[in-house]
């Protein structure tokens, strides 16, 4: 009579039925299921020995590739970084989505779709920063400079969406949703945040700020002296800074008449033209221009909109330099992005009031500077202030 | 604790000069880690009087990297197992035999101050012996003893990149040498198939002197195979190969 419970369901072969005692075993080199034998014997699919009694020739789980487990989430990570910042880039605004809803977004798909080693994870963060932001160079939609600087600025959000990601990952596998049925959905809306997320950013009235940076240098010159070494940064002679070389487009010449009120000034670059009006001539006191046309191939980070030389006689025979340029501000957030675009003016200033400083004192211009910033930053000094335009929203159609 | 990989030291090294050498707990991480601060402050006062030229940056690159190999390979012969100064090998050559088309054939001939019977105990030691190659990991021997037509489990290890390589014992001649063939988990046309050819032969023995000379023997080991590889040249595989003969000619050294 068969065992029963209280039911009256027959538990016998329930009963006798115990729990797997012998794990299934598989070839080590085609990873097919071994027969159980109890002798050495032949793997049936590929030929392959084996011995049952011997542990190490044969595997006891399939062995599935350890790249299975990091590099397909590495690649979608990468895809998704470079085709989110190409996506956001196209809208022309360069603010909190693409500095911040970019890298958190594949850093979380990065934590989300990898299973590695904490170790591993953040190592895998970096490469990725990396890969992302060659990838970018290499579409030429970043420059080296910017590429590097953008690769400093992803570290945080990118770790933070990693963590998220990762939070995500147990939060479904502790609530036990089937996440490889949700893998999808979840991981297109990761990747679709930061297109979102600039949509939103568009819709919110813009701030364009006017920047104004100043740089100042005495030379050893009268003031007409001076006047006559004025030149624009096309004009310098000796080999600009490494910062210049990365950051700026390299110059190669300009034409017209620096002194006449009205003139054009066409400078060339290696990867386009900026036309410049002179608006003001005041010998030997000040020379003003305006931009009137930017016609570059690469990435404008920023809209210049005017310049000026002005001289202040300093003593006898000494005159003080002061170069100005206002433009308005593409990138935000500011406090990130002012402090870089400074440095790079002002080492832009610096490196012209060089060339005018040996030009005006007789000197070659292939020597050295007496120092390494011979030059003043003026900001904050002269009270120029920041002209900000808030601009009304777009009326819906 | 296990014990940590030479690829792991050689890894960590060519990342960070002396990274290696401390995991391995060695005192030698100091001076790497002093020569690679030296070269940061050279690269930095470079830069300056280079006034910004670009060519220095390949200077400094090309600098960066012999650093980081040569304190890479330190690293991993820190690990190295091995007795180094007492080894018995006299002299070592390694031939290429100026293969074909795509073959490779190249031999490493070791003259070693043992006597041939010694020496084939160290040899039929398939776990061990094979093991001494820079890139077996560990070896499995799928029968209980080796004989001809028993298959062999070759774990290769290189540079941290582990992966399964399988082939056959084609020839045992107990005291005289055997033959082996290592071939791709994804077949015997792809990834370099190989065989392995090693030979013991004694020595004549020296003219008679008055001190006792060891009996000496000749231990030769050929490799020939099928470079298949479409990305990469022949002859730079064959070089290739030959780099990896001289570091096996190397460990053998060691190793016997």
């Amino acid at each position: 009579m068969p065992a029963s419970c209280k039911r009256a369901c027959d538990v016998s072969e329930a009963a006798e039925v115990g729990p797997s005692t012998i794990p299934a075993i598989c070839c080590l080199r085609c990873a097919a299921e071994l027969p159980a034998a109890e002798r050495p014997a032949i793997c049936p699919t590929c030929g392959l020995q084996y011995d049952p009694a011997r542990p190490e020739t044969y595997a006891t789980h399939r062995s599935s590739s350890r790249w299975k487990f990091w590099l397909p989430g590495f690649l979608l990570s990468v895809t998704v970084g470079t085709l989110a910042y190409a996506g956001c880039l196209q809208t022309g605004e360069m603010g909190y989505a693409l500095f911040f809803a970019v890298p958190v977004s594949f850093g979380a798909i990065l934590g989300y779709a990898t299973r590695v080693q904490t170790w591993a994870l953040v190592f895998l963060a970096i490469l990725t920063i990396t890969t992302v932001i060659f990838t970018l160079i290499a579409m030429n939609l970043a420059g080296i400079f910017c590429g590097f600087t953008l690769g400093i600025i992803f570290l945080v959000p990118t770790f933070a969406g990693l963590l998220c990601g990762v939070l995500l990952r147990a939060i479904l596998i502790a609530t036990r949703w089937d996440h490889a049925w949700y893998f999808r959905w979840y991981v297109w809306l990761i990747a679709v945040m930061p297109l979102g997320a600039q949509q939103i950013e568009s819709a919110f009235p813009h701030r364009h700020e006017i920047a104004v940076v100043q740089t100042g240098l005495t030379v050893d010159a009268t003031p007409e002296e001076a006047w006559n070494a004025i030149m624009f940064y096309e004009d310098v002679q000796h080999a600009p800074p490494w910062l210049l070389h990365l950051a700026l487009p390299k110059p190669i010449r300009s034409e017209g008449n620096k002194q006449q009120e009205g003139s054009l000034v066409r400078c060339f670059y290696n990867c386009g033209t900026i036309s410049k009006r002179i608006s003001q001539v005041q010998r030997p006191r000040k020379l003003s221009f305006e931009v009137v046309e930017v016609v570059m191939r690469s990435e404008n980070y920023a809209n210049l909109k005017d310049g000026s030389f002005e001289i202040e006689p300093v003593g006898t025979r000494q005159s003080r330099i002061t170069l100005t340029t206002r433009y308005q501000r593409k990138l935000t957030p500011a406090w990130i992005w002012e402090p870089i675009e400074r440095k790079v003016i002002h080492t832009l200033h610096g490196h012209v009031l060089e060339g005018m400083r040996r030009k005006a004192e007789g000197q070659e211009p292939e020597e050295k500077p007496k120092e390494d910033e011979p030059y003043e930053r003026q900001d904050g000094q002269r009270p120029a202030p920041r002209v900000a335009v808030r601009m009304p929203m777009e009326a819906a159609p | 604790m296990t014990a940590m990989s030479k690829w792991t030291a050689f890894l960590l090294s060519a990342c960070v000069p002396g990274a290696g050498q401390l995991a391995a707990r060695s005192w030698t991480c100091l001076p790497w880690f002093a020569a690679a601060a030296c070269l940061v402050a050279v690269f930095a006062h470079f830069g300056k009087l280079a006034d910004g030229a670009a060519w220095p940056l390949a200077a400094q690159f090309g600098a960066g990297a012999t650093l980081c190999l040569l304190s890479a390979e330190h690293a991993k012969r820190l690990l190295e197992q091995g007795q180094g100064r007492n080894s018995r090998v006299v002299s070592t050559t390694v031939s290429c035999a100026g293969g074909h088309g795509r073959s490779v054939d190249i031999a490493i001939v070791l003259t070693v101050k043992r006597s041939p019977e010694n020496l084939w105990q160290q040899i039929r030691d398939l776990p061990r012996f094979l093991t001494i190659d820079p890139f077996h990991d560990k070896v499995i021997v799928m029968r209980d003893s080796p004989d001809v037509g028993v298959d062999l489990t070759l774990s290769h290890n290189a540079f941290g990149c582990r992966f399964l390589r399988f082939g056959r014992i084609l020839a045992w001649r107990e005291g005289f040498g055997y033959a082996f063939s290592d071939l791709s988990a994804r077949g015997p046309r792809t990834g370099f198939p190989h065989v392995f050819d090693v030979q013991i032969e004694p020595l004549p023995e020296p003219l008679p002197s008055p001190q006792h000379s060891p009996p000496m023997s000749r231990l030769t080991i050929r490799v020939r195979g099928r470079w298949t590889s479409w990305l990469v040249p022949v002859w730079l595989g064959r070089l290739w190969i030959r780099l990896v003969c001289l570091e096996h000619a190397r460990l053998l050294q060691k190793g016997l």
